[in-house]
């Protein structure tokens, strides 16, 4: 395949396939597949000045991340990989080349650990005796409980079902089977247990540049109960969930989903006046989360910004973009 | 004829049974099935030693300990029978006490519908409410703002456990309200769109806090985060008398969760259900008297701490401690 005159490795083009069409799932594993392309496509440059390998690698990167528009772990990854290969100002293609793969290999073995990082600094945060709660299913916020369960911090965890699609029982599950005590208590009931709640512990789908968090629809109520209550909530994410399009202004894309999840079709057909509503995700707002647990430490939500420009490279405003605004001539 | 006694022990038994498994919608309808075959039952069990009142008034109470509705409309039945008892031209016990029910029946319909239509005065048009639970007060209410030709949309939540949201929500699109269906996690997500929120009530504390189907708090609180504005929609009758004395309005446990799950996904849970993992619930929760903007009741739109004011009228003040008990201990003895 060719993409702006360039010839595209088979290996890219097929794993920019598997990602597309989802047989390659999970924000963890997309970002691994994204950066390994990078460093696929890095060995199989046909050959060329350093300019061209660049330009190059620019194009692959931007065909890699159009696999999945929404996607926020993949652009970070193949940003990641980018990023570290200009930073470095190579002198000779085969220094570039030397950057692209060492970035991958790097991005890769750094996403495997992130979870059990992520577990040993959330631990850290929990005390001992501690009640928690916690929301829908993220191995990162499973992976910090079990942690402290294992340290023998944890009293006991009470876990929201989470309607529609019930994915608490994962977590309850999850947890059980650790020996963890666990509750599972309908979503609405969150206030009325939180009196009895030390702290809240979930994932992220996404976090926004303003540190605001994308989760499972609900996260914000549990978030807004705990801050009442005066229990402390903290976010568990991979910094590969940070999205680098918010920083440029952009709205993170809230899906609805079928009404069949919430209700049976025989009661849709029966009631056809009743509009059954089923947002995916919620946003809650970065004052009322106390820390967001990364691999690289435990940030304040409003350091995402610093993050995306950190570590992914991710330009607040592209020059010409603000030079647009100053020269509008 | 007046059916036997133990027919109509046995009718009254399965009554409460239904009202205890909520098979009757709205806490007022239950209590008002409970007083009609209560009375049914004093009538076929005159000096039947059977028919223990005391014991067959705290059976209905504990049918279901929060609703407030069954203990006070019961109070107030057996108020009216005292003092019928005490009239010295009475001559006696009264033979039929159909007139006794029918008087609090049109004190409680009277008092549902005078609410609803005093909190129908606040709804505009054009406004979208969300509401909580199944409701008939709630939904008498946008009836009559659609009967006044009002353009009103209503979000309705879920409302687990028991999902009586989505009978709430079929009711309320066939009165004409344009309605979504919500699961209970979206509240904040919509609330932004809401210009109110109207919820009935299980029971009215002395300092004003609502208690009313588990959900109802966590509602308030997006509401208020908001600014949206809060309303409480409720006869006198669910005020909850013994709060006065410092007592806590009982919150009854949910039971049965697991029915609630699709059976595959409580097979994944099941081997750790009888060891580290529980399911639970309460059926109702607190809603503190600062997240409301006003109760709605049949004596006006008050705020929830004016509750105890008006509800003197009906309950008498000063108050003496456990008029139920009081009441019962001066008409159990004239019965026999």
């Amino acid at each position: 395949m060719e993409v702006a005159g360039f010839r595209i490795p088979e290996e890219v083009v097929g794993i920019r396939e598997d990602i597309r069409s989802m047989r390659v799932r999970g924000a963890g594993r997309i970002a691994r597949y994204g950066a390994t392309a990078l460093a696929l496509a890095a060995e199989r440059f046909p050959g060329g000045t350093l300019e061209e390998f660049v330009k190059y690698i620019e194009v692959v990167a931007d065909f890699v991340r159009s696999a999945r528009p929404t996607a926020v772990s993949l652009p970070n990854a193949v940003s990641y990989v980018v990023s570290r290969l200009k930073r470095g100002r190579p002198q000779t293609v085969e220094e570039a080349r030397e950057m692209v793969v060492r970035a991958a290999r790097e991005f890769v073995a750094y996403s495997e650990n992130a979870v059990k990082t992520i577990a040993q600094l959330g631990a850290r945060r929990i005390e001992r005796g501690d009640t928690l709660m916690t929301h829908c299913h993220s191995t990162a916020s499973v992976a910090v409980i079990v942690e402290a369960h294992r340290q023998g911090k944890v009293a006991r965890v009470f876990v929201k079902e989470t309607r529609p699609a019930f994915q608490g029982l994962i977590t309850a599950r999850e947890l059980a089977r650790e020996g963890v005590e666990v509750v599972l208590i309908p979503d609405s009931a969150v206030r009325h247990y939180m009196k009895r709640i030390d702290k809240v512990v979930v994932g992220a789908d996404a976090v926004a540049a303003n540190g605001a968090v994308v989760n499972k629809i609900g996260t914000s109520l549990v978030a807004l109960a705990a801050k009442e209550a005066r229990a402390r909530v903290y976010v568990a994410s991979e910094t590969y969930k940070f999205s680098p399009y918010t920083i440029i202004g952009e709205l993170v894309p809230i899906e609805m989903r079928d009404p069949t999840e919430v209700v049976e079709r025989e009661w849709l057909a029966e009631n056809p006046g009743v509009e059954v509503l089923n947002p995916v995700f919620d946003v809650t707002p970065p004052e009322y989360i106390d820390a967001i647990i990364t691999e690289l430490g435990v940030v304040p939500p409003q350091a995402a910004a610093l993050i995306l420009i950190e570590e992914y490279g991710v330009t607040p405003v592209s020059p010409e973009l603000h030079s647009s605004y100053l020269d509008p001539g | 004829m007046e059916p036997g006694c133990a027919e109509a022990l046995t009718s009254y038994r399965r009554v409460l049974d239904e009202a205890r498994e909520f098979k009757i919608p709205g806490s007022t309808e239950a209590a008002v099935e409970i007083l009609r075959s209560l009375a049914r039952a004093l009538e076929g069990c005159r000096g039947d030693p059977r028919a223990d009142l005391r014991e067959l008034v705290y059976s209905a109470v504990d049918s279901r300990p929060t609703s407030q509705s069954i203990r006070n409309i019961l109070y107030l039945f057996l108020d009216k029978l005292r003092r019928e008892l005490r009239t010295p031209e009475a001559g006696g016990v009264p033979e039929r006490l159909e007139h006794l029910v029918r008087e609090v029946e049109d004190y409680v319909v009277g008092a549902r519908e005078t609410a609803s239509e005093l909190a129908s005065r606040r709804v505009e048009d054009g406004d979208v409410v969300l509401t909580h639970s199944y409701s008939t007060t709630v939904l008498r209410l946008l009836s009559r703002a659609r009967e006044r030709g009002l353009r009103v949309s209503a979000y309705v939540t879920e409302s687990r456990p028991g999902s009586e949201g989505k009978l709430m929500a079929s009711h309320l699109w066939r009165s004409g309200v344009k309605t979504k269906l919500i699961v209970d996690s979206a509240v904040r997500y919509v609330i932004k769109d809401v210009d109110k929120v109207f919820v009935g009530a299980e029971a009215i504390a002395a300092n004003g806090a609502v208690v009313n189907k588990v959900g109802t708090s966590a509602i308030a609180l997006a509401a208020k985060e908001a600014r949206v504005g809060v309303y409480v929609v409720s006869g006198l009758y669910k005020f909850g008398a013994e709060t006065l004395f410092g007592d806590l309005v009982t919150i009854e446990e949910a039971s049965g969760l697991e029915a609630e799950i699709p059976p595959e996904r409580v097979a994944e849970i099941a081997p750790y259900l009888s060891r580290n993992l529980r399911l639970r619930s309460p059926l109702y929760d607190v809603t503190p008297p600062e997240y409301i903007d006003a109760i709605v009741t049949e004596r006006g739109l008050i705020a929830p701490q004016a509750t105890v004011y008006l509800a003197r009228e009906l309950f008498g003040w000063p108050r003496s401690r456990e008029t139920l008990e009081r009441v019962l201990t001066e008409v159990a003895p004239l019965w026999r």
